[in-house]
């Protein structure tokens, strides 16, 4: 499968979440690539909606959590809290788009 | 059958993978905001076994909408499990307290989810099953009540030499008079404040003080002397104190009893205040009471007793009428004329 290098994706364990149904889960790997929570999350603090960006970021946690993106799970955690508890949040939202980035780029390396 | 389950989640692919966790054991359907499940739910009356709700949602969010499923009678029993994210004790905490059944967490673990989701569903199930049979037991004792009752009723026929039917129609006027006070607001609200039902039943132990009334006045022809008639009268009195030793021996049946010791005590009242035992007045006299006194004088003129012959339906219509405001509680006595065809179709089928 290819998934043994893979650094922001734990294919293995989330594979296991839909019962090891593989065709299954790349689907979804490839739903979560096409969709535009990023840019959602870019819109909102952008304009200064600091509520729906936390609600944004924590959505993003709970489904990086649910495909097991490792990386983007820990920093839009990181994210979420930064933004409900009024802490700086500019660099953890650059490292968040790094790393959905990067793990988009892998999703396609999978195909 | 299959078992439906309700996932309500914002995020596509979070539905995607609680269907697949779920598909195997239960029929799945979705709904991507509070509104669609509120659509689904009470527009559509789809009644899913289990609901699994996501919290944070954009509009409604999971509060929201469980609130409404544990405010609707027809959903309340549905468990909900929220969906939570791993962190969030604080969600989870504030969503069982508001009612849900348990919570899954993100990420989700498909044995956890499937294992909590069936004890839900399980423990829902006995719930029920319990409820049910406490209805059931509660039914059996209320039927045991209502024979005991009966018996007393049978007791009181037998030792007053009354007709066998009196109580029997006692009983169905009170319920005549009760069905048509429930069309007037006023009544409506004392009698469902009330447990109506209950002044029904109690009604047909009126004269089960007369058990306590030597025969030679009980069973004299012709009209008592001022003494005899004292002693008639406590009838009202050993009612009473019989309802009272019955209530020490059933205190569970307090409420059935509260109306018969109401309705035995006061039903020889007057609306001016000149009845007795107590001589209480208008509205201090019980509903209940006020109620008997017109069932129980209409029943009596319209039928034999020992002491006179039965009189026509126009004449005790009448007599009635003469007492409203004196003898009868005056809006009470308009019920009754506008159920007194009733009244007498019953009399005739009951004749003695």
């Amino acid at each position: 499968m290819g998934f043994d290098k893979n650094v922001y994706i734990d294919a293995e364990d989330g594979a296991k979440r839909v019962g090891g149904n593989m065709a299954l889960y790349k689907k979804l790997l490839t739903r979560f690539a096409e969709s535009n929570y990023l840019e959602s999350l870019t819109a909102e603090l952008g304009s200064g909606d600091i509520e729906g960006a936390a609600n944004m970021a924590h959505t993003i946690k709970g489904v990086s959590a649910n495909l097991s993106l490792t990386k983007v799970n820990e920093i839009s955690a990181a994210l979420e809290s930064a933004l409900k508890n009024g802490k700086p949040h500019e660099d953890l939202y650059a490292e968040l788009k790094t790393a959905a980035d990067a793990t988009i780029k892998e999703i396609s390396s999978l195909q | 059958m299959r078992d439906l389950v309700l996932i309500v989640d914002d995020v596509e692919i979070n539905r995607m993978i609680l269907r697949e966790i779920l598909v195997e054991q239960y029929d799945v359907i979705e709904a991507q905001d509070g509104e669609e499940t509120l659509d689904i739910l009470f527009k559509q009356n789809v009644r899913p076994t289990a609901i699994l709700l996501d919290i944070i949602m954009p509009g409604l969010d999971g509060f929201d909408v469980l609130k409404a499923i544990k405010t609707h009678a027809e959903t309340h029993k549905i468990p909900v499990l929220f969906i939570t994210a791993a962190d969030s004790d604080t969600n989870e905490t504030r969503g069982l307290k508001a009612g849900a059944a348990d919570y899954v967490s993100k990420p989700f673990n498909p044995d956890v989810v499937m294992t909590r989701l069936g004890s839900c569903i399980n423990l829902m199930r006995y719930q029920t099953e319990l409820e049910g049979l406490v209805e059931k037991k509660t039914a059996e004792v209320t039927k045991t009540y209502e024979q005991t009752l009966e018996v007393l009723a049978t007791i009181i026929e037998y030792r007053s030499l009354e007709s066998g039917e009196h109580i029997r129609r006692t009983t169905m006027l009170t319920q005549i008079m009760v069905d048509e006070m429930l069309k007037y607001p006023n009544y409506r609200e004392i009698l469902l404040a009330q447990n109506y039902k209950s002044i029904v039943k109690a009604s047909a132990l009126h004269d089960i003080g007369k058990i306590g009334i030597p025969d030679s006045i009980l069973l004299k022809p012709g009209k008592l002397t001022d003494e005899e008639f004292e002693i008639m009268r406590t009838h009202t009195l050993i009612g009473r104190d019989i309802i009272d030793s019955i209530l020490k021996t059933m205190p569970d049946n307090a409420m059935y009893l509260k109306y018969s010791r109401e309705i035995c005590y006061y039903h020889h009242e007057r609306w001016d205040g000149k009845g007795y035992p107590t001589k209480l007045k208008g509205e201090e006299i019980p509903i209940s009471a006020r109620i008997l006194a017109i069932v129980d004088v209409f029943d009596a003129l319209v039928n034999q007793r020992c002491y006179k012959p039965p009189f026509s339906y126009e004449e005790a219509t009448s007599i009635i009428i003469e007492g409203s405001g004196t003898q009868f509680d005056p809006n009470l006595v308009e019920v009754f004329l506008k159920t007194s065809d009733a009244f007498w179709r019953l009399e005739e089928s009951l004749q003695d």
